[in-house]
């Protein structure tokens, strides 16, 4: 019994966390990236070494012309991430960031 | 060997960086002459975006620009007699690339207290509680997935020397961004980071 309520617990948590990503997709595809970034968040607390989310995350600031909040996911972006092509997006976006900064 | 590996960072890091002729004057420029930009296969109207964001972005910074009747334009740099040809070519231009990010859900793992407690009605009035704690270990698994479009941009520019051709700055790059018009604007912006280096 309690091994089955444990079940449930953990699934439930999980759906949590594709509803989540759910919501944030949901959220952009209807230009809303306020609250795709709010979504966001919730995805990144559970998978926080992931560099294409703080991809993600600093291209929504972007489009809601966040520069400083913008800089700092793609610096983290930048940080994680051992993809050479990622590197060179993040390098791009830092560099035209401080110049808008 | 140690030496070797401290530079590789460092290369990585510049590896995107304009192809330059150290030897040109560029104190001697005055002008330079952005040529017809030609649209990106398939998408009409893309080289007129990008050249209008150009010169926007050029007016902005404080350059002056003059678009003469023959489509021509020509963007004052400095005082120098000199003038440079600059083409640009899009070399990606779309809204429609997919991007997938794997999604690791991370199962922390828990504890469990089971506290049991007794009571006695006795004189003493005695209680007795067993605490017994139980650690399950988290694992991490692959939980789900998240497919977005995005729009990316990419420029490849040059400037030269129209009359013998000499290639004095080269640079080709790229930008992402959830919305086209954003993107491109924000390519063309890029540019103009690298050119107030040499101007």
């Amino acid at each position: 019994m309690k091994k089955l309520l444990l079940l449930g617990i953990l699934s439930t948590w999980i759906s949590a966390q594709d509803s989540s990503l759910d919501k944030t997709f949901a959220s952009m595809n209807k230009g809303d990236f306020k609250n795709a970034l709010s979504y966001l968040e919730i995805v990144i607390n559970n998978d926080s070494k992931n560099p294409e989310l703080f991809q993600l995350k600093g291209m929504l600031y972007e489009s809601l012309n966040d520069e400083n909040n913008a800089l700092q996911a793609w610096k983290e972006c930048k940080r994680l991430s051992n993809n050479n092509s990622l590197i060179l997006e993040a390098n791009n976006h830092i560099q035209l960031l401080k110049q808008l900064k | 060997m140690k030496k070797l590996l401290l530079l590789i960072p460092l290369f990585l890091g510049c590896w995107q960086a304009p192809a330059l002729d150290e030897s040109y004057r560029f104190v001697n420029v005055g002008s330079i002459h952005l040529q017809p930009i030609h649209d990106y296969k398939h998408f009409s109207g893309s080289g007129e975006i990008i050249k209008n964001s150009m010169t926007h972005s050029f007016m902005k910074l404080g350059y002056d620009v003059i678009e003469n009747k023959n489509d021509e334009t020509e963007i004052v740099v400095g005082e120098g007699l000199s003038a440079l040809h600059f083409t640009c070519i899009i070399s990606d231009y779309t809204d429609k690339e997919i991007m997938v990010i794997p999604y690791y859900s991370e199962d922390r793992g828990f504890t469990e207290t089971t506290v049991s407690q007794s009571s006695e009605n006795s004189e003493e009035s005695s209680q007795s509680q067993v605490s017994t704690s139980t650690t399950h270990g988290g694992n991490v698994q692959k939980g789900s997935r998240l497919e977005y479009i995005r729009a990316r941009v990419g420029l490849m520019l040059k400037l030269h020397e129209p009359y013998t051709g000499k290639l004095v700055w080269s640079h080709h790059y790229w930008y992402s961004g959830l919305d086209l018009a954003q993107t491109a604007d924000m390519c063309a912006r890029l540019a103009l980071h690298e050119f107030r280096k040499i101007f």
